[in-house]
């Protein structure tokens, strides 16, 4: 799939940046092996090619990008696992390189195309893991023990001398036909410095979904929250971060219409002079005071043609969205206004998403861990 | 009651020993006279810069000099200030501008006050030489750049070492390794590299240069100690020895001053600044260290001090009073009467029954707080000790002017 995107935002009495990219090329691949003993994933991400400068996304942050969405590395997930059964439960280990069960479903595969600010308090990607999964009933809980440190650009694998550094858990409970609850706990050692000297971080989130599995209007809702706190040897919870994010998509006659009401806080932190890069790992640890994001966004997408494997599948979507920051501290050093020119922003996008043959329903589930729904985009 | 019993017994210790210390002069402090209680720093005046974030602090004479960091209204740090402090009010009288420049964090005169050098940050990262013979218009006599350099220069200090002029460049701003680069500033006109070593996990911070030895600030490998000429190991500037190492408590060792007494001719402590994790100019995190450097093969820290909710950066001193000036970022500046015994103290003033360090504070060394009653945020980077004044540097307000404490 691969999807072409322009993007204008302006500032309130701010600048105005029109922007286009190829966005979220990628080639999804999954083989089972020896009769369906082994089960093998991967996504090979192109964003390195098409995105280097980042997209446009006010109030995202991560691996050395703000207010830019950062290009995810090549090799996006490599997994390989095996299942087996014991007694009611259904077991599932996998190892390699790819999502870590914590949060919720990949951005990639839910309604919007263009991503919210709590991206990297939410999920954890692109790490080298070992992830156990055991599945009773409606009730599944995956662990996994991985490398702490982000990427630091597209061609960056995980660094050894960190693996198994970070673990996560997640539960998972499948109330009802279409309805599910999970609440996830993180623990991960310095993100942002590769090094291992870094801000250690302590992460929750708990989300409830909703997929539609029959031909009703509403086809997706998600309430979720999310909460990390940084800390550093004796001093624990420097500070926090939080978000709160609803989203939800129906079709209607006129195609399919979503809606994302977001509150996220975020460190603000050194620029350079693009000004949409930080510098990494933060001078001294610092961050330069912390701000919220309040956003509205709305969606209409709409599929032509036929939406079988065998096709070229097309969607033109529209996404406008209205943000707003609000510094949380009594002073924020370096504030968005820098680079925007405002705190109030309006971004309009449009653009085409293109697939062909089938994509994959779900992202960063593994094993038993993997059900049948997925978010309609 | 118990204090008393405790610095009798201490008094008769060192009677019956006959104060046997490799350091003399060196004691617990023998007066039953209370120490006096914290004072608040008169402000004498205040040079408000609002359109930039103020960085590091120096002042020769009546001259002084802040450098800007960051970005502030779009405006960046690339500026040096230079200000006439012979009046209670510090006075703008002029700016230069570095291209190329988003922060300066160090500034620093020569001990003659014939140069300033600045340093550069983010890439590409340089010193500038300014000549000063007219100190309130510096002129760039020479820039320097190199490969080992490009990331950053995030600190700088100038000294000389055998008669002969170096900078001391700290290289960190990047997940690569950290770098002390030293550069031959015998001729400021033609800077001259002659050391580049990798060193600090993950960073080195600052350096501190005196007699011959060089104290490298190398975060959580603690404070190093280096012979450069001065230390009897055959070391020098391109050839650093390395002579002791101390990992201080909770690393992020920042900043180091090493404390010549010359009441006594003690130069028993170190005092050592730790940069916790910060919010910039709200709160910060990090103690000042004590390190006794006896041995200065084997340094030991044997002493801290605290202020909740803050933290310690750099450093001045006016050592004929024993006062050490401590910028604090947030809770402004504290002066601390390092003067005497700082490594011997009751159980009741050690930092807790499992930690056997002192607390100055518990030891009642504190003597002075400034900027905390201007009824407004302050985030303190530097301060200088000059003529019985501290400058001291304010990143959200500009340059304060503060009188020091008498003992």
């Amino acid at each position: 799939m691969a999807t072409g995107l322009f993007t204008r935002i302006a500032a309130q009495g701010g600048r105005t940046f029109d922007e286009g990219y190829l966005t979220q090329p990628m080639v999804m691949a999954s083989a089972t092996l020896w009769n369906g003993r082994l089960q093998a994933l991967g996504i090979y991400n192109f964003e390195g090619y098409t995105l280097d400068r980042g997209e446009l996304s006010p109030g995202t942050y991560g691996e050395g990008y703000i207010d830019r969405r950062h290009p995810h590395t090549h090799l996006h997930e490599l997994m390989l696992g095996t299942r087996a059964t014991l007694g009611a439960a259904r077991l599932s280990l996998f190892a390699g390189k790819g999502i870590v069960p914590f949060g919720s479903e990949d951005p990639m595969l839910r309604p919007f195309t263009r991503y919210p600010a709590n991206h990297h308090l939410a999920q954890i990607l692109e790490r080298a893991q070992i992830v156990a999964s055991v599945r009773i009933g409606r009730l599944t809980v995956e662990a996994s023990s991985f490398n702490g440190d982000e990427p630091e650009n597209p061609s960056d694998w995980p660094n050894t001398d960190r693996y198994f550094d970070s673990w996560s858990a997640r539960a998972t409970i499948a109330a009802m036909r279409g309805l599910e609850g999970s609440a996830s706990v993180a623990r991960v050692k310095s993100p942002e410095d590769p090094a291992g000297f870094g801000l250690n971080q302590n992460k929750w989130a708990a989300s409830l979904r909703f997929l539609a599995t029959s031909n009703r209007p509403i086809r997706y809702a998600m309430l979720e929250w999310a909460r990390t706190t940084e800390w550093l040897g004796p001093r624990k919870d420097l500070w926090s971060f939080a978000s709160g994010l609803f989203e939800g998509s129906a079709r209607t006659p006129l195609g399919e219409v979503a809606l994302r009401l977001e509150r996220t806080s975020r460190p603000e932190e050194q620029r350079d002079k693009t000004p949409f890069r930080s510098v990494r790992p933060l001078l001294d640890f610092g961050i330069l005071g912390r701000t919220r994001w309040e956003s509205v966004n709305v969606g209409w997408s709409r599929g032509f043609g036929p939406q079988n494997s065998g096709s070229v599948q097309v969607t033109p979507f529209i996404e406008v969205s209205h943000y707003r920051a609000r510094p949380l501290e009594r002073v924020v050093i370096a504030s968005p206004e820098d680079a925007f020119g405002g705190l109030r922003l309006l971004s309009f996008s449009v653009g085409v998403r293109l697939g062909l043959g089938d994509m994959r329903g779900e992202m960063g589930r593994y094993g038993v861990a993997a059900s049948s729904g997925t978010p309609p985009n | 009651m118990h204090r008393k019993l405790c610095r009798a017994l201490v008094l008769l210790a060192v009677a019956l020993t006959g104060c046997d210390d490799t350091d003399p002069g060196m004691g617990p402090d023998t007066t039953n006279k209370p120490p006096p209680a914290p004072v608040v720093l008169a402000v004498a005046g205040q040079g408000e810069i609002l359109s930039r974030y103020t960085g590091e602090v120096w002042v020769r004479g009546n001259v002084a000099y802040t450098s800007t960091w960051g970005t502030r209204n779009g405006a960046s740090g690339n500026a040096l200030l230079v200000w006439d402090v012979s009046g209670d009010t510090p006075q703008l009288r002029d700016s230069v501008l570095v291209d190329q420049a988003v922060t300066l964090g160090d500034v620093q005169a020569t001990d003659d006050g014939r140069y300033l050098v600045v340093a550069t940050e983010l890439a590409p990262g340089s010193i500038v030489v300014f000549d000063l013979a007219d100190p309130y218009k510096p002129r760039q006599i020479s820039r320097f750049f190199s490969p080992s350099i490009t990331r950053g220069v995030h600190t700088a200090e100038v000294q000389l070492v055998n008669g002969r002029l170096y900078a001391f460049l700290s290289i960190n701003s990047s997940a690569l390794p950290s770098r002390l680069v030293i550069v031959d500033l015998g001729d400021p006109a033609n800077p001259r590299e002659v050391l580049s070593r990798d060193m600090g996990r993950p960073f080195i911070h600052d350096v501190f240069v005196r007699n011959g030895l060089l104290f490298t600030a190398l975060w959580h490998d603690g404070m190093s100690i280096w012979d450069i000429g001065g230390g009897g190991r055959g070391g020098s500037p391109q050839n650093p020895i390395e002579i002791g190492n101390v990992r201080t408590v909770n690393g992020s060792t920042h900043n180091m001053f090493w404390f010549h007494d010359p009441t006594n001719n003690s130069k028993r402590y170190v005092f050592v600044g730790e940069e916790g994790p910060a919010s910039i100019g709200n709160r910060a995190s990090g103690d000042l260290h004590v390190v006794d450097v006896s041995d200065m093969t084997r340094p030991v820290e044997v002493a801290m001090y605290h202020v909740n909710d803050a933290g310690a950066h750099n450093f001045s001193m006016d050592e004929p009073n024993g006062m050490l000036y401590a910028a604090f970022y947030n809770a402004g500046v504290r002066v601390l009467d390092v003067r005497g015994d700082l490594g011997s103290c009751t159980a009741e003033q050690k930092v807790s029954a499992t930690d056997s360090r002192c607390d100055l504070e518990k030891m009642n060394r504190v003597r002075g707080i400034g900027l905390q009653d201007r009824g407004k945020p302050v985030f303190v980077w530097g301060v200088h000790f000059v003529g019985g004044n501290v400058f001291a540097s304010d990143m959200l307000n500009g340059l304060w002017k503060l009188r020091g404490v008498t003992r």
